[in-house]
């Protein structure tokens, strides 16, 4: 502790009475410390992830607007996108890539009250449930999702799409 | 500053020791469990490169995006929404962008003792596709320069209105506006 409160050139009881400041002032906005450290991973595998924080509203109405103009291409991007993201996985070192894509898909869409990814045996399931995404939003996003679980080897088996909600399952693909 | 079986003794001033107390009491910990743990998590924040003062902006512009409604989008798609292929009207996209920046601004505004300052710091947090955000702020006037190699043309003016919106929500109009791709430089006044 001394060695850190030396780093940034301060006396530990200055350094300790700053950290009890922030404490105290996370405390006020009902978060702890411990956000902070989630958030700024969060920020950091977002940004290595080829992801853009901005307001979701901004996000719908674009969305909205290129799904009008140009529906074929509008999908076309978010499937490139799911596709491109998936593959950093597969390429990737991890040890179970579809259990960190999940993971971070997961962290990606905070703003989605329900998602859930599950894989069994050559099987894959995902159920969304968002009320604020608009018809054309719900859209893209699967075809985000299609393109993701089709670079992991995965074929959609069935789909159920409504404004704000996506069911589908993807089975292994054997060709 | 004592020490005595390996622990040590540091003075804290009462107020924030009587606080924290409360705030311990009402996580039902003891009041030395919770300042380990509070300095197990500013250690571990400095490790990511955080000071608190530094860390406590950060918290604040994080929960401030929270509460805004931030979502995260895939780049290549922002891209996409941002260019002539989507075939939407450049005023439209425009107008979404400023609207989009206007109510930022406001909120902003209400939230921030200085909303200019909470500005630059929440684009330095969450737009990592600038290189460079610079604000020079006088009395009455900005001074806004944001510099990107990874914006296309388009996503720099974009982005300009989104600046534009969110500083005529703080009370600032548009003195100058010079964009072209990479490069924001806007001027305000009061």
């Amino acid at each position: 502790m001394n060695k850190v409160a030396k780093q940034g050139d301060l006396s530990l009881y200055k350094f300790l009475n700053e950290v009890f400041e922030l404490t105290l002032r996370a405390n006020k906005l009902g978060v702890n410390l411990s956000s902070l450290i989630d958030s700024r991973e969060l920020l950091k595998a977002a940004m290595e992830g080829g992801f853009t924080l901005g307001l979701e509203s901004l996000w719908y109405e674009m969305a909205e607007l290129a799904y009008a103009k140009a529906k074929n291409k509008a999908l076309k991007s978010w499937f490139d996108a799911g596709v491109w993201l998936a593959k950093r996985y597969v390429t990737g070192e991890t040890d179970d890539p579809f259990e960190a894509f999940k993971k971070d898909l997961k962290d990606f869409t905070w703003n989605v009250p329900e998602l859930d990814v599950t894989k069994k045996a050559g099987k894959v399931s995902v159920r969304l449930v968002s009320p604020r995404f608009t018809e054309a939003y719900t859209f893209l996003f699967l075809s985000f999702l299609e393109g993701a679980l089709e670079a992991f080897g995965y074929k959609i088996g069935s789909k159920e799409i409504s404004r704000g909600m996506i069911c589908l399952e993807a089975v292994r693909d054997q060709h | 500053m004592s020490s005595k079986k390996g622990k040590r003794l540091v003075y804290v001033p009462s107020d924030i020791v009587e606080e924290a107390k409360m705030v311990s009491r009402g996580r039902g910990e003891s009041l030395s469990l919770f300042v380990s743990e509070v300095l197990r998590m500013a250690l571990r924040a400095n490790s990511l490169g955080y000071s608190p003062g530094t860390a406590a902006e950060f918290l604040e512009i994080m929960q401030a995006q929270r509460n805004l409604g931030g979502a995260f989008v895939p780049a290549d798609v922002l891209t996409y929404l941002n260019s002539k292929a989507c075939e939407a009207e450049v005023e439209q996209l425009e107008t979404k962008w400023y609207e989009s920046g206007k109510w930022h601004g406001k909120y902003l505004n209400e939230k921030f003792e200085d909303p200019v300052q909470a500005f630059k710091k929440f684009l330095e947090a969450t737009r990592w596709d600038l290189s460079e955000v610079e604000v020079r702020q006088n009395q009455n006037t900005v001074k806004f320069r944001c510099i990107s190699t990874l914006l296309t043309g388009k996503a720099t003016e974009l982005l300009a209105k989104f600046i534009e919106g969110a500083m005529h929500s703080i009370g600032y109009q548009t003195d100058k506006s010079d964009t072209l791709k990479g490069m924001i430089l806007l001027d305000f006044k009061r």
